[in-house]
């Protein structure tokens, strides 16, 4: 690593002081300054949904949209749910406590992944498709570019685990899990957003 | 403590000097480096080699123009030949030339860094680019052309059924790949000059040059992924039969639009800001001054760059569906921190001792023709004015000259001002002002007959014209102009061949520069730095090598200066 | 004395420049500088905004090349010498002159642009004609109140015949992709947007016959979607009418 990267105060795996950085990682503001740029992407994507449904002629959603809000309502809980875990794997790994870390990831990856299991059961059972109407089209496109990004981020858990299990002097190891809680809170709080567009406005 | 010593630890886990002999060369060098040096000079001849191919595009272009009826080319092709030329000279030149080439291999240098904060995602961010590019060019070898819709590519005759084939899909996803690269490289480029400055490299001792990469890499991260999105929709509307953009079924033509100029006149100022930064270096260096109101410079570009997420329904001023007052307003307001940045400039070379090297030169051709396609800017930001000559010449005319102004003339400025630095070569002083003088005329030829080409009502995107819209003649000029400009690069190439087969070595600081990438080799060793002066200002070369000038000196200079005048 | 002289010299050219930048200055005020004069009134009202903003930009563009030209000659390296400049940084008082001068320039055009905008887009609520015109791939159509349609016919461009001095209501849509509505005589122009229907006034001042085009581009034959327009007297264009009717 460059001369310049973070200083790490103590790295000591038995030691319950957390380890800190005296700042963000450069990987971690790296990855910040690129969630800005995944915000500006969902941005747009809420720009259409805004404009289409102000220039719709009938009622929004269009008559025969019908989306169980509960069910989805119930998924969405458990992914704000894995934020708080995954925070949690956060907070053991500054610890020191792999094993404990790796627990809550594993908790985290199983809760986002039955979102992902509960998206394609909903994708496969609405009875509208992405070329019914302009709400179908958003519909499928914004449910379906953020879920892309949970997988991505599920993707990224596996890597975490296998990291975690290994070498244990791994400098390199907090600032990731750091920038991977980052990117999953930020998945989470966009679907927040879409779920409260696409869903609430029965 | 010196930074020398602190840097000395770094020689030994990194290796140094010696890495640069030891590691890969010639094309394996190119394809596996991750050094910001390497990778910048891929980007620079790889954006190079793609003006020429989008420039002898408008060769063609121009040639088919000569005449009112000219049959040189179908009207399929012409319109397949500016969408690609448009969409090559600003994704794929005028872009990454600056930002991956130039801001890559000077912005680390000029803060004193050794590398990119992650190499591995900046290769990445070349390849993209590099596979963007091809794919884009690509679209001519389909059986159905390229794309044709202009490099806006307006819905819906962006549609599947208005534009068949795979060339527009080659084209979306070329886009859709650059984006990717200039997100990345931007997202780099920020944690970079965020994090691996040199100790006393304050945010506001940083060189002009790095902070305008600093606001255009933050430009990149808001107007990008709105293109992204925008091409995610138009390519499901293609092939899922979404209806983001037809009427009927409930989708919005105008959105595409609203969308698309979201990102398009911020991508203008994408396309400008890292060229202002390169003119605001060389500027000083050959005046041998500071930069003058170095903080107004800094607020002028936050300006522009606030002001430009503000304006962009001023293209879309004939649809009759934007409010008019509001976006003409914004759009006119920018002109006054545009003005700061000139008059700025013109006042650091007040009282200086201004050195006409070919730099220099296209510094002044970058002036002339910027301010010149700045007041047409402004005619056109007033709507009466846009609905005369909106989609005419007049237009073609006014962003030629900003866009030629900035990527060419600004960009060879810089190519000439760190060819040195890149390659520890001279090029030929002649050579090069033979070539500036021959793309300053034919620019001027080229561009200059356009705006009464638009006033008398010629639309662009037209193969062919009427004898009686009496612009026959100006046409012609126009052309001559085109091929001066076209000979120009020419001469520059001559003179690139020259420089590497009668190398002339340029010493490591040949124009007595300022600022940090200087106080390095030429070019520098892999880690760019064996020892770095001291920082006590935004100038640090200059206060070692002149340190009875030396800017730390006069601190509270204005003060002082009013105390002198008593 | 010679040294007298030179001043009195310097004085004369000085004025000699005034006198001739006022001479550009008023015989620009008659030019077009190569726009149209408009055959609209509000094509007019476009003719001198733009005057007014050609005279601001030869204005602003000669003092800033002036300012430039002068400092690139009285302060160029001179042959043999090596020279450090006084190592200025910043004058407050300059760089508020040169951010408020043009802030005062702008809102100066801001106000024009916004008065003859607003004389441009108006819409007359009892127009004496109405005509809806119909872009398409790759023509036009023009359908008068009573009926009368001309639409585009293989390589014959269609003619838009409107009465001078009244004021006619145009309704543009367009029928597939994106068009542009343009008559270069008119200082004119407007799109013809699929789902959008645009409402605009022409009030033609003279009568003659001029050049329409399709501005935006729409496809392959983008370039030869061309059409018409003839001005006619009033009483000219209700005998055409009425014989359109019949025909
Ligand atoms: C580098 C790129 C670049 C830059 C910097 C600019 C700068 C500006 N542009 Fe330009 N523009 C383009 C690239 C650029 N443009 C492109 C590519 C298009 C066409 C896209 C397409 O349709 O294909 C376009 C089109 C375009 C349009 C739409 C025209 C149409 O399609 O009908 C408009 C309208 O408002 C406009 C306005 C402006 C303005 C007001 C500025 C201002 O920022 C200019 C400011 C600069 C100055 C004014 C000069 C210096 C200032 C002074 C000396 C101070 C004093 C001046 C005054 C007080 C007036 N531009
Ligand atoms: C940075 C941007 C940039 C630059 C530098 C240029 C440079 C030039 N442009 Fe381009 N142009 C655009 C951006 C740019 N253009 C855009 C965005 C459009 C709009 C597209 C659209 O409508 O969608 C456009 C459209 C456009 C048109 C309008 C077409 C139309 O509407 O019908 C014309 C017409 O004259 C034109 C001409 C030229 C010319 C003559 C040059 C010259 O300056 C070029 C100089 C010549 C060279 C650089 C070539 C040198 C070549 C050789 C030496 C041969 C060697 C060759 C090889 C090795 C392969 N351009
Ligand atoms: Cu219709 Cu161009
Ligand atoms: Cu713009």
């Amino acid at each position: 690593m460059g001369y310049m990267s973070q200083t790490i105060v103590s790295h000591n795996s038995q030691e319950s002081e957390p380890i800190r950085f005296n700042r963000p990682s450069m990987l971690g503001v790296g990855t910040m300054v690129w969630l800005s740029s995944e915000l500006m992407f969902f941005s747009g994507l809420f720009a259409a949904y805004f404009t289409l449904r102000s220039g719709a002629k009938g009622p929004w959603p269009p008559a025969g949209i019908k989306l169980d809000v509960l069910q989805s309502g119930i998924f969405t809980l458990i992914l704000v749910m894995s934020s708080v875990t995954m925070q949690k794997a956060v907070f053991e790994a500054e610890h020191g406590r792999r094993k404990s870390a790796i627990r809550w990831i594993v908790l985290t990856l199983t809760m986002g992944g039955s979102f992902v299991a509960n998206q394609v059961v909903e994708w496969t059972h609405v009875a509208f498709s992405a070329s019914t109407n302009a709400f179908g089209s958003l519909f499928f496109i914004m449910t379906g570019l953020h879920g892309l990004h949970v997988i991505l981020g599920l993707v990224g858990m596996l890597f975490l685990i296998v990291r975690l299990a290994g070498r244990t002097n791994d400098p390199g190891e907090l600032p990731v899990i750091q920038s991977l809680s980052y990117y999953w809170h930020f998945v989470d709080v966009v679907w927040i957003a879409l779920y409260s567009v696409l869903f609430l406005t029965h | 403590m010196t930074i020398a010593e602190e840097r000395s630890d770094l020689s030994h886990d990194e290796g140094g000097h010696e890495h640069d002999h030891g590691g890969p060369r010639g094309i394996y060098l190119w394809l596996t480096s991750t050094d910001h040096k390497v990778i910048g000079k891929s980007y620079m001849y790889t954006s190079l080699i793609f003006m020429l191919i989008a420039g002898a595009m408008a060769m063609i272009i121009r040639a088919q123009l000569t005449g009112p009826n000219n049959h040189l080319v179908s009207q399929q092709t012409y319109n397949e030949l500016f969408t690609i030329h448009g969409s090559m000279m600003l994704y794929l030149f005028a872009g990454p030339f600056a930002f991956g080439g130039f801001a890559n291999y000077i912005l680390p240098l000029q803060i004193g860094a050794p590398d990119m904060a992650f190499p591995r995602l900046n290769a990445l961010s070349y390849w993209l680019f590099v596979t963007g590019g091809i794919t884009m060019l690509s679209g001519f070898f389909t059986s159905g052309g390229a794309a044709a819709f202009g490099w806006v590519s307006y819905a819906p005759l962006s549609s599947y059924s208005n534009s068949p084939g795979a060339g527009p899909d080659l084209w979306i996803v070329a886009i859709a790949l650059t984006g990717f690269s200039g997100i990345f490289t931007a997202v780099n480029l920020i944690t970079t000059a965020f994090y691996l400055r040199a100790p006393g490299l304050t945010m506001f001792r940083l060189p002009i040059f790095t902070w305008n990469m600093i606001v255009t890499g933050m430009l990149i991260l808001i107007a990008f992924p709105i293109l992204t999105a925008a091409m995610i929709m138009l390519y499901a509307d293609r092939h899922f039969g979404a209806h983001f953009f037809t009427v009927s079924g409930g989708g919005s033509p105008v959105m595409w639009q609203n969308l698309f100029w979201f990102f398009g006149h911020p991508e203008v100022y994408i396309l400008a800001l890292p060229y202002f930064g390169i003119v605001s270096e060389v500027i000083p260096v050959f005046s041998r001054k500071p930069i003058f109101g170095y903080k107004g410079l800094v607020f002028a570009t936050l300006a522009i760059a606030g002001l430009s997420t503000g304006v962009w329904a001023h293209h879309m001023f004939t649809t009759g569906t934007v409010l008019l007052p509001f976006f003409s307003a914004l759009s006119l307001l920018i002109a006054v921190p545009t003005g700061v940045k000139v008059f700025t400039w013109i006042a650091t070379m007040w009282g200086g001792d201004i050195e006409f090297k070919t730099p220099m030169l296209f510094v002044i051709g970058f002036l002339f023709t910027f301010v010149m396609g700045g007041v047409t800017g402004v005619m056109l930001a007033a709507p009466p004015i846009d609905f005369a000559v909106h989609d005419t010449y007049f237009v073609v005319a006014h962003f030629h000259q900003v866009l030629a102004g900035t990527a060419v003339f600004g960009g060879f400025a810089g190519f000439f001002y760190w060819y040195p630095k890149l390659t520890g070569r001279m090029y030929r002083e002649s050579l090069g002002k033979l070539q500036f003088l021959m793309a300053f005329v034919g620019f001027s030829l080229t561009f200059f007959p356009q705006y009464l080409i638009g006033l008398r009502g010629m639309p662009r995107r037209v193969p062919v014209y009427l004898v009686s819209d009496h612009v026959t003649f100006l046409n012609q000029l126009s052309t001559v102009g085109a091929f001066l400009t076209g000979a120009s690069f020419v001469v520059w190439l001559i003179n690139m061949w020259i420089s590497w087969k009668k190398p002339v070595a340029a010493g490591d600081n040949p124009w007595d520069g300022h600022t940090l990438e200087w106080a390095t080799s030429s070019p520098p060793p892999h880690h760019n730095f064996v020892s770095l002066p001291p920082i006590r200002s935004a100038r640090p070369l200059w206060d070692a090598n002149h340190p009875e000038h030396a800017d730390y000196k006069s601190h509270g200079l204005e003060v002082r200066d009013h105390e002198v005048k008593k | 004395m010679s040294i007298f002289n030179f001043v009195k010299e310097r004085h004369r050219g000085r004025k000699g420049l005034a006198l001739a930048a006022l001479a550009i200055v008023l015989s620009s005020c008659s030019s077009t500088f190569g726009g149209y004069k408009g055959a609209t009134t509000q094509g007019q009202s476009e003719a001198s905004l733009y005057q007014g903003f050609m005279i601001t930009g030869i204005v602003v563009a000669g003092i800033t090349f002036l300012g430039l030209f002068y400092v690139l000659v009285r302060f160029r390296r001179r042959k043999g010498t090596n020279r450090i400049p006084a190592q200025r940084h910043s004058n407050l008082p300059v760089e508020v002159i040169y951010t408020v001068i043009p802030v005062l320039i702008v809102i100066g055009l801001f106000v024009f642009t916004v008065r003859s905008e607003n004389k441009i887009t108006q819409v007359s609520s009892n127009p004496n004609v109405s005509v809806d015109i119909t872009a398409f791939q790759w023509g036009w159509r023009f359908t008068y109140s009573n009926g009368v349609s001309i639409v585009s016919q293989g390589a014959n461009y269609p003619q838009l015949v409107l009465p001078a001095n009244e004021t006619t209501k145009v309704t543009l849509v367009s029928q597939d992709v994106v068009h542009g509505f343009y008559i270069p005589a008119f200082n004119f122009s407007r799109y013809a947007l699929p789902g959008v229907t645009n409402y605009f006034d022409f009030t033609p001042t003279n009568t003659g016959t001029y050049v329409g085009r399709c501005s935006a581009l729409c496809g392959l034959y983008h370039g030869e979607m061309l059409f018409s327009v003839r001005v006619v007297t009033p009483t000219q264009f209700q005998s055409w009418l009425t014989q359109q009717k019949a025909a």
